[in-house]
């Protein structure tokens, strides 16, 4: 009886060793996947609705009518480029000054790569303090209005935090790749250039750069998916406000799409709110999709070159 | 500039910006051990720390309507046994997918793999209604129900898991396994007794980047326990941020720290291989 049981399991051990993670990503993963592509067509109310109606595009369309929808997309493609662009110049500036041979290198590289260990709702928390105590508190003292009034009540100045603490927490582990790129430059290479009497400038536009040209792209993408997702910090710095009068009635200023589709569902069951979330929500897969296409054609021709 | 001016120039640079990057971490850590009246007072001083002491984080575990330290253990439940789960259903799974060369074991890894592109936000409400009518089907709990957040977390987790272990296990010789399986090993006896200790540096690398991302994670949890009184955390943290708390920094900034300290610890400890870990994860 044992012999026979054991025979059997030793057949079936490779579905009996993928069976709990398959099922259990089919159930979490894949079927609400595919499930939500169908209701994004449908009139889609609320989590108990069991009957749905077939509306075509209509989510789609009326979503990209919709002020607020709009006025994100562009607001995340704004912070997803600014993002992108000043994580990746000082993670290039910090990467080669932290490889200088700095007495203290290994505290500068801890301390420019922790905020990245923590989550964006304690940051939020933390950067909340600073911008509505710590610095009113320095403008206070200096009788500087404009430090004196909190960051997140104005829309303008809400943006520019919000970009602050999202860099400020993903300059570090992009460092850490550039860190890794110039460890990987022959010494000789970078001698050779000092002796040929290249300034610091010269060599680093002449030797570093193009050695680094393969991180430049793994930094660039790791950056722009992350920066596009953005959720957390900005629910806690600012939950998408403050609100800003213009065309299209109020907007909520800093609101990136991530915040939007997550609002959106949640009025629930107002006017086909949670399909309408959920057809935005996959405007902003299929957006992710291409950047994730052109990573991998990016990455992969590269690898053939070198 | 002589050598040793550029030296010190450097050096100094990068002291400014290494406390430049620091400030809001000694700023929350001054602040947590003063009163909430002498933080509004000057958030800069020193002051009233020493009146102070503990009482912030003792006011933390008393408070009523919502319970820190019960949070705090919620957060380790969910860390520790959804990393038990991922750790050893992944290397499992990712065990068979490297092994078998039958048509459906590729099939699989690239579901696995492909799915790395679709976004939480996509899957979030139908991802709540599949598991209302998959409950009101099996009449197993799985929204509200703290148990089945690490069982949702192996779902999550399981393709950067099964990816990495998969390059992995690529690399261990196939003879190793034969051997063991000539000598009268069952395939679970040679997974467990041969394949899990070959894993061990891999599943440093797997536990480091999992458990920092299960302990900060706020919307699955924050989904998933909708509506129930056991949260994590980061929830814990939103709750007295978004209630009554909204300016009351005596409360919130303890909170931060307690979430804040064991990925510290961990990160002293384990330094060297969350970074290698998160780098190399990256440049695959």
């Amino acid at each position: 009886m044992l012999q026979t049981v054991k025979k059997l399991m030793n057949k079936s051990t490779s579905f009996w060793f993928l069976l709990p993670t398959v099922a259990m990503f089919i159930l979490i993963i894949i079927v609400p996947f595919l499930r939500g592509i169908y209701l994004s067509f449908t009139d889609w109310n609320n989590a108990v609705q069991s009957t749905f109606n077939f509306v075509g595009l209509d989510n789609y369309l009326g979503v990209l009518k919709e002020p607020q929808f709009l006025y994100s997309l562009q607001w995340t493609f704004i912070y997803t480029a600014v993002n992108v662009i000043v994580v990746n110049v000082i993670a290039i500036g910090l990467a080669i000054l932290v490889t200088q041979k700095l007495k203290l290198t290994n505290l500068y590289r801890a301390g420019f790569f922790i905020p990245n260990l923590i989550g964006g709702i304690v940051l939020g928390t933390i950067w909340m303090f600073i911008f509505n105590s710590a610095i009113p508190y320095i403008g206070e003292a200096l009788g500087n209005s404009f430090l004196a009034e909190s960051f997140l009540n104005n829309a303008g100045t809400a943006k520019f935090a919000l970009i602050l603490v999202g860099t400020w927490q993903y300059i570090g582990y992009i460092m850490m790749i550039y860190i890794a790129a110039i460890q990987n430059i022959p010494k000789d290479l970078i001698e050779a250039s000092s002796i040929d009497g290249a300034n610091a400038w010269q060599r680093f536009r002449n030797v570093v750069l193009p050695m680094i040209r393969q991180s430049i792209t793994i930094g660039t993408f790791l950056t722009l998916v992350n920066a596009f997702k953005q959720y957390d910090l900005n629910l806690m710095l600012s939950n998408g406000g403050p609100a800003q009068f213009g065309a299209g009635g109020s907007i909520q200023a800093t609101q990136l799409l991530s915040l939007d589709i997550v609002k959106r569902g949640q009025l629930g069951t107002i006017e086909n709110m949670r399909a309408s979330a959920q057809s935005e929500a996959i405007i902003f897969f299929l957006i992710l999709f291409v950047i994730s296409m052109l990573q991998m054609h990016f990455t992969k021709s590269k690898e053939v070159e070198m | 500039m002589s050598k040793k001016m550029r030296r010190t120039f450097l050096e100094g640079t990068a002291m400014i910006l290494f406390f430049i990057f620091i400030i809001p971490f000694i700023l929350l850590v001054i602040n947590s051990f003063k009163s909430k009246d002498a933080i509004l007072d000057n958030p800069f001083s020193l002051s009233g720390i020493l009146e102070t002491g503990f009482d912030n984080y003792i006011n933390l575990f008393s408070d009523s309507t919502i319970n820190i330290g019960s949070a705090f253990l919620t957060s380790v439940f969910v860390t520790i046994v959804g990393l038990v789960l991922v750790v050893l259903f992944s290397s499992m799974a990712a065990w068979v997918l490297v092994r078998s060369k039958k048509w459906w074991s590729k099939i699989i890894f690239l579901m696995f793999v492909g799915s790395m592109v679709i976004p939480f936000q996509v899957i979030m409400f139908p991802l709540i209604s599949t598991l209302s009518s998959f409950s009101k089907a099996t009449g197993i709990e799985t929204l509200g129900n703290v148990f089945f957040l690490p069982i949702a977390y192996l779902a999550f987790q399981s393709s950067l898991s099964i990816f990495m272990y998969h390059g992995f296990i690529k690399g261990i010789p196939k003879e190793l396994e034969e051997a063991a399986m000539i000598d009268g090993c069952s395939r679970f006896q040679t997974f467990r007794l041969i394949i899990l200790p070959i894993l061990k540096p891999i599943t440093v690398t797997v536990v480091l980047l999992n458990g920092i991302w299960l302990w900060n994670d706020y919307l699955l949890p924050q989904m998933l326990l909708l509506g129930s009184d056991t949260i994590t955390l980061p929830i814990a943290i939103n709750r007295l941020a978004s209630q009554s708390y909204g300016t009351n920094y005596a409360v919130l900034l303890p909170a931060a720290v307690l979430t804040i300290l064991p990925i510290i610890l961990l990160f002293i400890k384990a330094q060297k291989h969350i970074i290698k870990g998160m780098v190399e994860g990256a440049v695959k």
